[in-house]
């Protein structure tokens, strides 16, 4: 049964995307452009913080799962 | 700007349902004994759900509500670095803040100076972050009261009666609830901020503009150097608002909003959820480019959304919004008093001057460190001109971000140790300074914001000391863990 002391790396990874987008993309993101008539800039904000929940959430279900472990483990001691 | 009480009385209504929710707040989720730790972190027993209001009241101020759309009226998308920023920091809260939280449990901290000085055996250490801790956070409460004198001034109220009055219930609910006052307000709070920000976000685009469409289209024709982040300051846009959400929750006083939870669970839930909160500040930013419409040409950008709304709802409702701003720096004024005051007392007067002080006198010492710290900043507004607080408030937050190695590193890693991480914050320390100097003491940023610089050269130092050094055995990577 493999568990981390620290994160599992999936973990990592997927909360280090948004970070990464927002720091590093911004020549992509920087648009006054109109979607669906509104700025392109304010729409992508809007779905980055969407975006975060979903990843953050993906990364709170893999921390329960490697805490259960952990637990388990724990326990068998 | 009007003549009439009625802006006073709605003012002070408001004062008085504060006041009232702060005292009645002493028998929310109520202390089983009186000490430190109940009194300031309500003994880490609150759920997801009210660390998430006590975390919306910490990092969504009165001065966010003004400065963002001040921002944005003045220098345009550049403004919404202060977005990009707060969805960085959520998931950095969820890395860090849980694991801390562990630790703190385990040990019964109350601050990160405790966490400091137990995980690198130095009461000097912890004392830094005491200090710079504390040094970060009294322009903050500051612009706080900046804020609150903005709203006044546009109601027509003495804006210096009404904040000392403000100041006082913030103190006395302080001393006689704790963390619970804070936590009760701030659901207050949330309820009239997020009724304003939605009523406004769809009342002004329509009533001016005709719709969204229309808004966006008249900033893209009217302003449109404004509409884009101009392609030199990219760089300055990503860098600033990454070291602004590193720094975000080495904040005293954030650190102890989540220090409040009953479970590092909790707080990973508000890392989940909180980004929703942060929508909000995208419509509060887009309200400042609606106001270069409304009421172009003011000089003080801070004061685009006090005029905007005085300008579109006359004195009344600017005086019920003008409550509701005033609210949202009651709230973190008390947590931010409240974080100092622990940090006082527990790792700089206990640990330098009086180690055998009771956990009684600490708790006393404490209740009075927050009124010393509001009249403090009280002061400070007083006598020094906004732009040197707003300025000290910067310079603060590139500050506190080169507590990074002494709080969030050992949350990974136990290599690095006692001198090393001293050596390194203080060459991080001294890199910003020295920066700060060339550049101009006026700017946070060459292109590269400046905190940066500060922790590249931590982590150099890190890179050359760090192994020359035993690891840290004080604590272990066990404790981190939730089990």
């Amino acid at each position: 049964m493999k568990t981390y002391k620290r994160y599992h790396p999936v973990v990592w990874l997927i909360l280090i995307i948004p970070i990464a987008v927002l720091s590093f993309g911004i020549k992509y993101y920087n648009s006054n452009r109109l979607i669906f008539g509104i700025n392109a800039m304010v729409l992508f904000f809007i779905l980055m913080d969407v975006i975060t929940v979903i990843l953050t959430y993906a990364a709170y279900l893999i921390e329960k799962k490697n805490i259960k472990n952990l637990k388990s483990k724990h326990d068998c001691k | 700007m009007i003549a009439n009480n009625t802006p006073i009385v709605i003012i002070f209504l408001f004062l008085l349902l504060v006041a009232l929710a702060g005292f009645l707040s002493k028998k929310f989720e109520a202390a089983k004994f009186d000490s430190l730790i109940e009194w300031s972190l309500a003994g880490k027993r609150f759920g997801a759900f009210i660390v998430w209001f006590l975390l919306g009241g910490d990092i969504y101020t009165a001065y966010t509500l003004l400065a963002v759309p001040g921002l944005a009226y003045n220098s345009g998308a550049f403004a919404f670095f202060a977005v990009s920023y707060v969805i960085m920091e959520y998931p950095i809260l969820f890395l860090t803040i849980p694991r801390l939280w562990n630790v703190s449990k385990k040990y019964n901290f109350i601050t990160a100076g405790d966490y400091v000085e137990k995980v690198f055996d130095s009461k000097l250490l912890g004392a830094t972050v005491a200090v710079v801790g504390i040094f970060a956070e009294l322009p903050y409460i500051g612009l706080q009261i900046f804020g609150m004198r903005y709203m006044l001034s546009i109601c027509g109220l003495k804006p210096d009666i009404a904040i000392v009055v403000s100041l006082f219930i913030v103190i006395v609910f302080t001393i006689f609830s704790g963390i619970r006052a804070a936590a009760v307000t701030s659901f207050i709070k949330d309820f009239f901020i997020w009724g304003m920000v939605l009523f406004l976000i769809i009342f002004i685009p329509i009533h001016y503009f005709g719709g969204f469409t229309e808004m966006f289209e008249w900033i893209n024709k009217a302003q449109p150097s404004k509409s884009l982040i101009a392609p030199g300051s990219m760089i300055t846009f990503g860098t600033l608002a990454f070291g602004s959400a590193g720094a975000l929750f080495l904040y005293p006083h954030s650190i102890n909003g989540a220090y409040t939870s009953r479970s590092a669970d909790a707080i990973r839930k508000n890392a989940v959820f909180m980004p929703l909160y942060n929508i909000m500040l995208i419509f509060i930013t887009i309200l400042g480019f609606a106001a270069l419409y409304i009421v172009p040409g003011i000089k003080n950008p801070n004061m685009a959304i006090p005029m905007m709304l005085y300008k579109t709802f006359g004195p009344y409702l600017t005086a019920f919004f003008g409550g509701i701003i005033i609210l949202a720096s009651m709230v973190p004024a008390s947590i931010m008093a409240l974080s100092s005051a622990n940090l006082f007392t527990k790792n700089i007067y206990k640990n330098i001057i009086n180690d055998d002080i009771s956990d009684h006198s600490q708790e006393t010492m404490s209740k009075v460190a927050v009124g010393f710290v509001i009249v403090l900043a009280l002061c400070l507004s007083i006598i020094i001109n906004p732009m040197l607080i707003i300025k000290l408030q910067l310079i603060g937050g590139m500050i506190i971000l080169q507590l990074f190695p002494l709080i969030f590193l050992p949350l990974f890693t136990n290599r690095v140790s006692k001198t090393p991480a001293l050596i390194s914050v203080v060459s991080g320390l001294f890199t910003v300074l020295y920066l700060m100097r060339i550049v101009d003491w006026n700017i946070i940023y060459d292109k590269i914001y400046i905190g940066l610089w500060g922790v590249l050269a931590e982590i150099v130092s890190l890179l050359i000391f760090t192994f020359f050094f035993s690891p840290l055995r004080n604590i272990s990577l066990d404790d981190y863990l939730d089990v």
